[in-house]
């Protein structure tokens, strides 16, 4: 085909005009950067200098880095927060961590490939936190829990937790809370969140009957478990009250703290400044969510059993007073 | 006339029952109550109460029921004034329901590895220990569903151990070829590490170690803080003295005392192959051993013997009964229907505890839609058997029609000359409606 190597005589019925030509032969007129990375991607960040932890929060939420709503998540933000280790949150769901389970923590940007690895909670986030904290950490956060503290640690786990599951999950009237916090915001199909709704609710159930090792879900044998945890927890920090007072009585005489943390009960403090520890993030870890009036809960029977013990009520008053900001 | 009736899990391992929160039922009751006004009852049989859970307490005035250990004892201090744990201030009752749900969630999982997942424990000495306290037929199902149970609620504990039968070296060195027993031989440069010297057997004991130590250590503290607070007061006593062998107060009994003998002496008595949790009590906690030892001195042996009651159902309504467990049992595991079985029989006993009733309208509901689709399952089922089987070949067989010629019933030649002499023919709408399809198997190669 010879004429398609030779180029066609110009007719001047299709020459192109001077004036277009010229601005033809500028084109492009500009060339554009490639796309970034997606935000969430996490290798788009070079210059990101404080670590995301991923909780289970809105994105309102996370831009204010308000609780999260979930109580392991919450629990190790404010571990994060007692170690003032600066760092922001990202709504996230189960599906996208590395473990299966919320929350994990992405570290800064580093040159060290292993060093971008995120971290999932337990001990291995704990860890991380204790080295990476900006100024030493409070010692009642450093400190291993005491053998007390364990046993009643195993409270929340065996007791409070079941009648929490229950109250979220299982209550009907607070599933517009449960569809709101935790199936909505996965997808906008029907099916696909009446699918999820059931889904997270047989496993609720099947947890509670694995924890309360009974026959059947016994509602108000749940209740009572969780108002005799909140009981004992409500007796230990009052103790601690009451410790920290015959101590204050000698040193200052007015002006006691308005609520005290489970973690200055046993010894004498050397700093005016108390601290609260890991015990008082895992306990605020619940009465926060349990409390929490932004959640609508409808059915407020766990936050009514709650609201009988002052001394709970206070402590989570002040723990968001202290490490959240709010008032 | 007695006024209680615990009905328990039958007696093993030298204890009166082979289940720890039992024996803390009974211990309790035999310390709080003369053995005049209560029976102890070892059936076996956890279905009498909803709850599916024994020990279960049977006040035999109302007729009411509490099952577990929690439930029996504020049901006893609820119907009678006798409770051990009243003299308590508020802190030690604080400090009792925290350590009961500790040993519950701590300690409980112990023994159920120990007692249950262990293979070598399970097959050598507690599924023997429950075919001696169950009757026939049930000893195919129950310790199974009992070691399903326990299985699972230790899951977490067990996907990170390496179990095995001990077995699992003998059977892999035969497997080996003469080459790759070679090869083992061969010396290697590389060093192993510690752990992989090991054989998963041993990683796994002393990963059991170190959790029975953690779990165990909780405990013994609280014990020598007691203690240590008794000294404080009294000093005369002796190390040794009783005294020193409470959880809470130093001398005296409490719920949670009985609760931790349950689970220590079953623990110190069951004479298991893989004895990690035996090891670690006798070398590393003696005083909790010892505490063990004396309330058992306390409470099961000083009050006298315990009120031991047969069984009472063993005529004909014993063996309907237990034939009706035992169908009971083999419908839960059956694979998809055990299921639905389990989630209506727990409805059912939600549903108890609020009204009563037994038909309301999700049963009826439920058992019109069973009927339904049992019945369009049985017609779709008919339907189908009567449409010809895929994959054979059809063949056609055109029956002589009133629009052909006589001539057609003779073959292809017939037709032909049919055609020939009477022209084409009229009715092929008429023929095609009365076209048979026959079923005949060609061989196709």
């Amino acid at each position: 085909m010879p004429d398609s190597r030779a180029p066609p005589a110009p007719t001047r019925l299709l020459a192109v005009p001077g004036p277009i030509a010229a601005l033809f032969n500028r084109v492009p007129l500009a060339v554009y950067p490639p796309n970034d990375l997606p935000l969430r991607s996490p290798s788009s960040e070079t210059h990101r200098d404080t670590p995301i932890l991923y909780v289970f929060t809105t994105p309102d939420g996370a831009r204010t880095g308000a609780p999260s709503f979930n109580p392991s998540c919450l629990k190790w933000q404010t571990v994060l927060k007692i170690a003032r280790l600066p760092f922001s949150t990202a709504p996230s769901t189960n599906h996208a961590s590395p473990t299966g389970a919320l929350p994990f923590l992405l570290p800064p940007p580093s040159a060290i490939p292993s060093n971008n690895l995120p971290i999932p909670s337990g001990d291995t986030l704990f860890n991380h936190v204790l080295a990476h904290a900006p100024s030493p950490v409070p010692r009642s956060l450093a400190e291993p829990l005491s053998t007390r503290q364990e046993a009643y640690l195993s409270l929340l786990d065996a007791r409070l937790r079941p009648a929490f599951l229950y109250s979220l999950y299982l209550t009907p009237a607070n599933t517009p809370v449960l569809s709101a916090l935790y199936v909505d915001p996965t997808s906008s199909a029907f099916f696909v969140r009446a699918t999820l709704l059931r889904q997270v609710r047989h496993a609720a159930e099947s947890e509670i009957l694995k924890t309360t090792r009974r026959g059947f879900l016994d509602v108000e044998a749940l209740y009572a478990d969780a108002q005799s945890a909140f009981a004992a927890l409500e007796t230990l920090l009052l103790q601690g009250i009451s410790a920290s007072k015959t101590d204050a009585d000698e040193t200052k005489t007015g002006g006691p703290t308005s609520a005290p943390f489970f973690s200055s009960s046993d010894d004498d403090d050397d700093d005016d400044e108390e601290e609260a520890g890991l015990f008082d993030a895992e306990v605020f870890a619940y009465t926060n969510i349990i409390l929490d009036q932004a959640l609508c809960w409808n059915d407020t029977r766990l936050a009514d059993l709650l609201r009988r013990f002052p001394g709970l009520v206070a402590h989570r008053e002040r723990m968001l007073a202290t490490y959240f900001g709010v008032a | 006339m007695p006024a209680f009736e615990l009905h328990v899990w039958g007696p093993a391992f030298g204890l009166p029952s082979i289940d720890a929160e039992c024996l803390a039922a009974i211990a309790y009751l035999h310390y709080t109550l003369p053995s005049s006004e209560w029976t102890l009852i070892p059936s076996s049989d956890p279905s009498l109460t909803p709850q599916n859970r024994l020990p279960a307490l049977r006040s035999t005035a109302s007729g009411t029921w509490a099952a577990g250990y929690d439930a029996v004892v504020s049901h006893l201090a609820h119907e009678t004034t006798h409770h051990l744990d009243v003299e308590l201030t508020d802190a030690q009752r604080a400090d009792a329901v925290a350590y009961s749900s500790y040993i519950s969630s701590h300690i409980a999982p112990l023994l159920d590895l120990t007692l249950y997942a262990l293979p070598r424990n399970w097959t050598q000495t507690t599924r023997s220990a429950y075919g001696a306290i169950i009757p026939f037929p049930l000893t195919w199902t129950v310790p199974i569903a009992q070691r399903a149970a326990a299985v699972e609620r230790v899951s977490h504990l067990v996907a990170s151990l390496p179990l095995s039968d001990g077995n699992d070296d003998a059977a892999a060195q035969k497997d080996l070829s003469a080459l790759d027993a070679a090869i083992k031989h061969l010396p290697t440069s590389r060093k192993k590490g510690i752990l992989e010297q090991m054989a998963p057997a041993e990683a796994a004991t002393i990963r059991l170690h170190a959790m029975a130590v953690d779990a165990l250590s909780v405990l013994e503290d609280l014990r020598r803080h007691t203690a240590q607070n008794s000294h404080d007061s009294s000093p005369t006593n002796a190390e040794t003295s009783s005294t020193n062998l409470r959880l809470l107060r130093p001398g005296q009994v409490t719920s949670l005392d009985c609760l931790a003998f349950g689970y220590l002496s079953l623990a110190a008595s069951a004479p298991v192959p893989q004895d990690f949790l035996r090891k670690v009590l006798t070398t590393r906690f003696p005083a909790l051993l010892a505490l063990a030892t004396d309330i058992k001195r306390t409470c099961l042996e000083t009050p006298g013997t315990l009120p031991w009651t047969p069984y009472a159902v063993r005529d004909t309504m014993g063996g309907t009964r237990i034939l009706v467990r035992f169908l009971d049992d083999v419908l839960r595991v059956t694979p998809t229907l055990g299921d639905l079985y389990a989630t209506e029989h727990r409805r059912r006993a939600e549903i108890g505890t609020a009204d009563g009733s037994f038909l309301d309208k999700r049963t009826a509901a439920l058992a019109s839609g069973a009927l339904a689709l049992g019945s369009a399952l049985t017609c779709a089922a008919w339907w189908y058997r009567n449409l010809p089987s895929f994959g054979l070949r059809s063949q056609t067989w055109v029956a002589g029609g009133a629009g052909a010629g006589r001539l057609a019933e003779f073959g292809a030649l017939g037709a032909m000359l049919d055609f020939s002499l009477a022209g084409p023919a009229t009715g092929h709408g008429a023929e095609h409606q009365q076209n048979r399809i026959v079923e005949a198997e060609v061989g196709l190669d």
